[in-house]
């Protein structure tokens, strides 16, 4: 066996240029496998991490009953004694907060334009445990609990850039009470956030729920119980834990419905499990391409050393061990390709987790749709997709050679050594 | 003590439509220790008779036997196996390996044998190195050595398992006379040294002069077999 090795390892050696041609190919699908699948994980991540702290929270608890209207955003179909509810949340769930709020549809107008937009109202004492807005200030401050005897707005970016509006100006909110006829009030702009995601900046206005309860004329609006929990370093763990308290909330609030974050992100991880699938075939095809190239490599090896092959069969050297050495010579260029392409993958995928890249400079204004998609763009590290990603470098290039190598097991003795 | 026996050895091939009787009835017996020169015209069947000997090619008809035992009756496994304990050959281009050193292409028949250990296989291999005039050159690749140097290895290559028959097809074809002659003086020195059979086609005369017993074909069968 050592023997065969060495004759491999020396014949890939002494054809350095086809080796190194063969070995690159298989070296960038490796790279850009573990570099791509990075980036997926990351973008993930920043989806999801956005979507729990500035909109979905880990786990969201409604009535069955808002849920089914949900995109009517009923006023009467609420979560009853919501704070008791949050608080008896944080006692069930350790190391868990819990905030209220209250969703419903207002119109925006500043006495020349009036935009339509689903506010919602929080609770300024415990809002900012669960939903770390306030640390997004674009200008202003965010609601504070005083805020809660005045009428004070918080708007988002774009939103306010479209009512042209800034901090201190006044705008007025009309919407439908729980008593079936509309009311207006003025609120003052106390502040602008700038989140990592793009449909709180276009469309987000933040009241506390007391000036809700003026506005609307209910007592202790809340539509929703939002919860956090503590941070997992990996996705599916975050996932998994979200899982396991909605699991556990279900029990201790049998009237509630309790969503964990899998749940509210469901559209987004059905096209995650999409990008992924598409993502798997593109690295497939990449490395088949590789597997091409191996395969070539070992013919043009083959048919420069028929001789060669007649002399060690002549000396005894069954078939088995001429398919096994020509399987050793692409085994190595697969190992060669594969330790590089790690090497290379893991070379890009640390500047993607220490340094990152701008997504805003990326897309741009491009329009994601639903997609919190914002901010910096870090990769994560994946010991398995490294792993698979060699291990499947290495299958392919196995499978590559074994073909040619199985043909050179097959060649006559006699004809071989008459070869020229 | 005969090592050797042919049985009206008869070879057919196949070529298109048409068939081409490369051996027809060829009868020989081979004595241990012989140094026989096979000789003929091209296309005598001097090639196909060594494949047969050397369990590289199977007869067509006929029977061949290696000390009493009859090859016919052994599969390609174990005409494989019989080949790499008791058959060596030279080849007329000397058909080293190239990405092996002069020690490794020495070693190599005794490590696909798989019967000694490393050490032993070492040992014997500088050995012969050494039977065949290229000490210190044991570290060197093929292409750093001469047309007859490379020849030399060979037949250590050949020697170093101590086999039963050498078989060498034109082994100074592709050399100078005056390598020829060193190479024939080689073989016929371990020939005489360790009674080695030699069996080798040629139709270098200087080489019929070293052969102690000359078997001439002519299409596909014997017609003298001269001892001297």
């Amino acid at each position: 066996m050592g023997t065969l090795i060495r004759i491999a390892f020396r014949n890939v050696v002494r054809h350095k240029a086809r080796t190194i041609i063969s070995a690159l190919v298989m070296t960038f699908g490796i790279a850009v496998f573990i570099f791509f699948d990075s980036a997926l994980k990351g973008m993930d991540r920043i989806t999801i991490d956005t979507m729990i702290d500035f909109s979905s929270s880990s786990v969201k608890l409604r009535t069955p009953g808002y849920k089914a209207d949900e995109r009517a955003f009923p006023l009467d179909k609420g979560v009853p004694d919501a704070d008791a509810a949050a608080d008896r949340v944080e006692s069930t769930l350790r190391g868990s907060r819990a905030t209220a709020r209250g969703r419903f549809i207002g119109s925006l107008s500043n006495w020349t334009d009036e935009i339509p937009v689903a506010v919602t109202a929080v609770d300024p004492r415990r809002d900012g445990s669960v939903f770390p807005v306030g640390g997004h200030m674009a200008s202003g401050s965010w609601l504070s609990a005083s805020d809660g005897a005045a009428n004070a707005l918080v708007l988002g970016s774009e939103l306010a850039l479209e009512l042209g509006v800034k901090v201190g100006d006044l705008i007025v909110i009309s919407a439908q009470t729980a008593w079936e006829n509309r009311n207006a009030d003025e609120f003052s702009v106390v502040g602008i956030v700038n989140l990592p995601d793009p449909l709180i900046n276009r469309g987000g206005a933040f009241v506390s729920r007391q000036a809700a309860d003026r506005l609307l004329g209910s007592a202790g609006f809340a539509t929703e119980i939002d919860v956090a929990l503590p941070k997992a370093t990996a996705l599916e763990r975050t996932l998994a834990d979200a899982a396991d308290a909605a699991a556990s909330l279900g029990k201790t609030f049998p009237a509630l419905d309790a969503d964990p974050i899998g749940v509210l992100a469901e559209g987004y991880l059905a096209m995650r499990n999409m990008k992924s699938k598409f993502s798997s075939i593109m690295i497939f095809m990449v490395l088949l391409i590789a597997g091409v190239g191996i395969a070539n490599t070992i013919l043009m090896s083959m048919y420069s050393r028929i001789r060669e092959i007649g002399v060690l069969r002549a000396y005894g050297m069954t078939p088995r061990d001429i398919k096994r050495l020509f399987t050793f010579e692409g085994l190595i260029i697969g190992l060669f390709g594969g330790t590089c392409g790690v090497a290379l993958g893991c070379a890009l995928n640390w500047f993607m987790v220490e340094y990152g890249v701008s997504l805003d400079a990326l897309i741009g204004k491009m329009d994601l749709g639903e997609i919190p998609l914002g901010g910096t763009l870090h990769g994560e590290w994946s010991l398995s997709t490294i792993v698979f990603a060699f291990a499947f470098g290495i299958v392919v290039a196995w499978i590559s050679a074994s073909v040619p190598a199985r043909r050179a097991s097959k060649l006559e003795v006699t004809n071989a050594l008459r070869f020229v | 003590m005969s090592i050797l026996t042919l049985e009206k050895l008869r070879k057919v091939y196949l070529k298109g439509d048409n068939k081409v009787v490369a051996l027809d009835g060829v009868d020989l017996v081979i004595e241990k220790g012989e140094f026989l020169a096979v000789v003929g015209p091209s296309g005598s069947g001097k090639t196909t008779m060594l494949n047969i000997v050397g369990c590289l090619d199977s007869p067509t008809e006929g029977r061949v036997f290696y000390n009493g035992s009859e090859l016919r009756a052994m599969k390609e496994k174990e005409l494989s196996g019989y080949r790499k304990s008791h058959i060596s050959f030279i080849f007329q281009s000397f058909n080293l390996i190239p990405v092996l050193t002069v020690l490794e292409n020495v070693e190599l028949p005794l490590v696909i044998e798989r019967k000694l250990k490393p050490a032993e296989i070492r040992r014997k291999a500088v050995e012969m190195i050494a039977a065949v005039g290229l000490e210190g050159k044991e570290n060197r690749f093929p292409r750093e050595l001469s047309g007859g140097q490379e020849q030399r290895v060979a037949i250590a290559r050949a020697l170093v398992k101590d086999p039963f028959v050498v078989l060498a097809d034109e082994p100074t074809a592709n050399l100078d006379s005056r390598t020829a002659e060193e190479i024939v003086e080689i073989m016929k020195r371990i020939n005489a040294e360790r009674r080695t059979t030699f069996i080798f086609s040629t139709h270098d005369r200087l080489v019929m002069g070293h052969a102690r017993r000359i078997v001439t074909l002519r299409d596909g069968s014997i017609v003298s077999d001269e001892r001297r």
